[in-house]
């Protein structure tokens, strides 16, 4: 995954309207309908964060040009939090390296000390 | 079994606690000298082609990484706090806008030093996102918000696949 398409998945998700879109389409498909009303809004303003939802991967719309009815799309969420696998993961590995550099430091100082304790 | 902890922390935080068999000083001289985080920083899955450390408060850091494939990718940052056990400094991974705040911390008991790293990202949202943890409590939370209490409570079985987060 892109930095740039993580970004856009945050933003998508950065608003809890959107956030509560997500959480209605992951129960099943709804049409924009459906989806406007338990929000206090208006069907244009639903279609709004619909669009930014579509544009960041998170939701695909159906052909049906009547209802064109909205999905959850898993793939981007599936990336993002593989991103904190990766971090971790990424720091395991160091640290496992870092074990071994630590055990040298180590023997050098115990070598050092025994050449300062040598008259 | 995995010698790298992952502690639950505040909404926006990742938590990573790891020891090593090694005093304080010296831990900390490994993981803050250029030559020396040449060495282990990345390990097996990438190497370090440049390190540059300015370890002073205001001072800056960049860590450029080669993968294996031959992609590279950065963290670079500043110190906020460069204390003798601990350090405070801002992380960004490549040219991301948003910045994290990292916060390492090197407790020194028995000869062992316990390191522990705080990972403050700038919004809980992007925390929920990246770790997938609390992100499906709060959407159940703002989705029964968002219907208000006129009707019974929602219930959703968020639809988990691997590791994907919920909704």
């Amino acid at each position: 995954m892109t930095p740039a398409r993580l970004d856009a998945t945050f933003s998508a998700l950065a608003d809890p309207t959107r956030r509560a879109i997500l959480a209605r389409l992951a129960q099943g498909e709804a049409s924009v309908m459906e989806l406007a009303e338990p929000f206090a809004m208006s069907q244009p303003a639903i279609s709004k964060h619909l669009k930014v939802l579509e544009r960041a991967g998170l939701i695909s719309r159906g052909r049906d040009a009547q209802r064109r009815p909205c999905r959850l799309e898993a793939e981007p969420l599936r990336d993002a939090s593989g991103w904190i696998e990766r971090y971790r993961e990424f720091w395991e590995a160091s640290f496992d390296a870092l074990d071994g550099v630590l055990e040298d430091l180590k023997k050098t100082a115990r070598k050092s000390k025994r050449t300062k304790e040598t008259p | 079994m995995s010698k790298l902890k992952l502690i639950d922390g505040a909404p926006n935080e990742i938590i990573m606690e790891r020891e090593f068999n090694a005093p304080r000083k010296l831990v900390m001289q490994a993981m803050n000298t250029p030559a020396l985080i040449k060495r282990w920083l990345g390990g097996t899955r990438a190497t370090v082609v440049t390190a540059e450390v300015d370890l002073r408060v205001g001072g800056s850091y960049r860590y450029v990484f080669q993968l294996p494939g031959g992609g590279e990718f950065s963290f670079t940052g500043v110190y906020r706090e460069v204390g003798d056990d601990r350090i405070v400094h801002s992380e960004r991974f490549n040219d991301d806008p948003r910045e994290s705040i990292v916060t390492s911390t090197w407790t020194e008991h028995r000869g062992k030093t316990t390191l522990r790293v705080v990972v403050a990202f700038d919004s809980p949202e992007v925390r929920d996102m990246v770790a997938g943890n609390r992100h499906g409590r709060r959407c159940r939370r703002e989705l029964r918000q968002a219907r208000g209490a006129r009707r019974e409570p929602l219930t959703i079985t968020a639809r988990r696949r691997g590791n994907s987060s919920c909704c």
